[in-house]
């Protein structure tokens, strides 16, 4: 990686910094990645059933490694990983630095915070499924109204901006899918507008936590979401550092 | 699968070619070679009798040395591991028949000279459940590929979330009731099967035994033993529900509560009833003793009768009572009365107004079904009719002695003579263990934030595994 990623490394409070990730990478890139992770890591790498979903690992983790180090002024290979109850990784060691990784595609996100607790989630966009079906089982009464407002041929878009901006909050919550998913609610009418509308278990709860959604690119979607009530968010593409 | 690699230059040169080759082929071309490869695959399967699970060789012919590792990362990068052969063999000649297709049949022995790979056994789609199969038809849809094998784990063959809801969603609609939980917990068609096998077994046992309404689960899991909390004179069970998140996180956890909550006619008539439905449900759960049972207010009662019937089966019990007296309302002794004047001076003179409060609610217990009986609307009148019952069947319940072992809980009190009243009425009733755990908080919030906290430790010090 060339010197100029350092310049961007200075992590200030309550800005938060979005990395995308595309892992396309050659043979020689993987190799590096690959030698950064742990024992551990690598065998959960070998287990996969295919090479793109292996790449996709040991890439995103191999990325995960470099950026962190580059934040905490830490050798990659030296950085320790420990896991919540419901596995959202954290540093072992102490550390105010948050962050939180998600992929789909060929492509990864990883967003970090200083002091918050922080949730990302990615989803490239695919319409081979019935977005109701999942809908109703899946999302509050208040966005299956919304998603029914809006018009067919943008539904497919709509559903993903809820569901990115739901995972995203369940993975800051920590508490994975088991976090009944119907109990809160997010916009999804534009991509602009994120918010969360309601936490049925703490009414303002839904006032402590920023939403944002983006675009890596044309096919993608991700949503970002931290909890604070004010914060920057930062964009950069990790590639053009590589 | 036959092939023939040069060596050395000329097998990189011919990767390279190939790989070139591959990059410059439709989607339509890549989807036809998997076909193939797939009929390929199955057909020889089909043509081999054999009970080992099927494996794929790959016989290759070069000229002078190559290299091996290029060509096995080679097809494990191209293809999906289930594709990739088990093992390569070098040939110096790949046998022909005359018509110059490959001799399979002298390939064969070769075969079985190879050492053996270690492999756990597949289960065979013949014995896959109708569950089983109709995942795997829901997997194998959402994710796009085929085979999927049983014994896959989802997040290694390309699941992720969205692709786990998308696969509930499309068994529910087939009737398979499955949550994220299930999957996250169960990541193999196998294992998920088991699970939902036996929840459907668990289903079946307990409506067979009819005891299933009695019995709510706050938590299931958990390697420890269960704690039963059986409802108070309140009737409902909610107030227990922060239990599960303060105990230990693999202690299961379940309430009981009393019929007549939603309606029902069969209220029990008396707590020796009460308590024999209750140890059927109990018992659907944990087979033998030692049973740790929760019991607060009215169900001293059941817990007292408990202890009786559980011994005459021979099963031990450990009643951990919630600083709450025996027969309460029974026995009160002049001494009692007095420690109680004593307790409510205190407390007024610190809160007049509060201590009020408190001394006309807890009283109100014996007077509001009537009020309600009047005036309440159908479903408070439910909850009403369920408090008024168990306020009779409490008052008409005669305590008696028993070997079962109590630990007692106990809150700060405003006057230490309470506290020894408290102990020594269940010295009078038991000939087992009484073990006393003091812990902070009162009496009416135990089960709330911030009190929970410290009870539930005492709670969990309590429990005899």
């Amino acid at each position: 990686m060339k010197d100029s990623i350092t310049s961007f490394v200075s992590l200030k409070p309550n800005t938060v910094h979005i990395w995308s990730i595309n892992f396309g990478v050659n043979d020689e890139t993987f190799k590096t990645y690959y030698n950064l992770l742990s024992e551990d890591e690598r065998t959960r790498a070998n287990k996969f059933k295919f090479y793109k979903d292996k790449r996709c690992y040991v890439v995103t983790k191999g990325a995960l490694r470099l950026l962190s180090g580059k934040y905490l002024n830490k050798d990659a290979k030296e950085i320790k990983f420990e896991y919540e109850k419901y596995g959202k990784p954290k540093f072992k060691h102490k550390s105010n630095l948050n962050f939180n990784v998600s992929h789909s595609g060929d492509l990864a996100i990883i967003g970090f915070v200083l002091d918050h607790t922080i949730g990302v989630d990615i989803e490239k966009i695919k319409n081979d499924f019935d977005t109701f079906e999942i809908a109703a089982n899946f999302f509050s009464k208040t966005e299956i109204a919304s998603l029914r407002k809006i018009p067919k041929i943008e539904q497919h878009i709509a559903f993903y901006r809820c569901w990115t901006r739901k995972e995203a909050f369940i993975k800051g919550k920590g508490s994975g899918l088991s976090f009944p998913l119907d109990t809160f609610s997010v916009t999804l009418d534009s991509d602009l507008k994120a918010q969360l509308l309601e936490t049925n278990w703490n009414e303002t709860e839904k006032n402590d936590w920023s939403l944002q959604s983006f675009k890596p690119n044309s096919n993608y979607l991700a949503a970002v979401i931290v909890e604070n009530k004010s914060c920057q968010f930062e964009f950069f593409n990790f590639d053009v550092y590589q | 699968m036959v092939g023939r690699l040069n060596g050395n230059n000329q097998s990189d040169k011919m990767i390279q070619d190939l790989e070139h080759r591959l990059d410059e082929l439709s989607k339509t071309d890549h989807q036809l070679i998997l076909l193939k490869l797939k009929e390929l695959i199955s057909n020889t399967s089909n043509s081999e009798v054999s009970e080992k699970p099927k494996r794929l060789v790959a016989y290759i012919e070069t000229e002078d040395s190559f290299e091996f590792q290029k060509v096995e990362t080679f097809l494990k990068k191209r293809l999906p591991d289930y594709m990739v052969p088990s093992s390569i063999h070098v040939l110096p000649n790949i046998p022909l028949l005359p018509n110059g297709k490959v001799d399979r049949k002298i390939l064969k022995p070769l075969q079985k000279e190879e050492v053996e790979i270690e492999s756990s056994p597949v289960k065979t789609e013949t014995s896959l459940s109708e569950v089983e199969t109709q995942l795997i038809k829901i997997w194998e849809n959402v994710l796009n590929f085929s085979p999927v094998l049983p014994d896959d784990n989802f997040f290694e063959i390309g699941g992720d979330s969205i692709l786990s809801i998308q696969i509930i969603a499309k068994a529910r609609k087939l009737g398979i009731q499955l949550t994220a939980n299930q999957l996250f917990e169960h990541q193999s068609i196998a294992e998920l099967g088991k699970q939902l096998a036996e929840k459907e077994n668990k289903k079946a046992n307990v409506q067979e035994k009819e005891s299933y309404e009695f019995l709510i689960p706050l938590r299931e899991k958990g390697s420890k033993k269960p704690l039963f909390c059986i409802h108070s004179g309140g009737g409902h069970v909610v107030f227990y529900n922060l239990l599960a998140k303060y105990m230990k996180s693999d202690r299961p956890i379940y309430a009981l509560e009393p019929t007549g909550l939603y309606g029902e006619k069969n209220m029990h008539k008396n707590v020796a009833d009460m308590t024999r439905d209750y140890m059927k449900a109990i018992q659907s759960v944990q087979s033998a003793g030692t049973y740790n049972i929760l019991v607060y207010c009215f169900s001293v009662t059941v817990g007292n009768e408990m202890a009786i019937e559980f011994s005459k089966l021979g099963h031990k019990v450990n009643i951990i009572v919630m600083d709450t007296m025996a027969a309460p309302w029974t026995l009160n002794t002049p001494m009692r009365l007095k420690a109680r004047l004593k307790s409510f001076a205190v407390r007024f003179s610190k809160q007049p107004l509060l201590s009020i409060k408190y001394y006309f609610e807890d009283r109100l217990w014996h007077i509001k079904p009537f009020l309600v009986k009047y005036f309440g609307n159908e479903d408070s009148k439910d909850l009403e009719n369920v408090q008024e019952n168990l306020r009779q069947i409490c008052l008409a319940y005669q305590f008696k002695p028993h070997n079962g072992n109590i630990s007692l809980i106990l809150t700060e009190k405003p006057h230490p003579a309470l506290q020894k009243i408290t102990v020594d009425s269940w010295k009078e009733i038991t000939n087992g263990d009484l073990k006393i755990f003091h812990t902070k908080g009162t009496h009416r919030s135990l089960f709330t934030e911030p009190d929970i906290s410290f009870v539930s430790q005492s709670i969990e010090a309590s429990i005899v595994e």
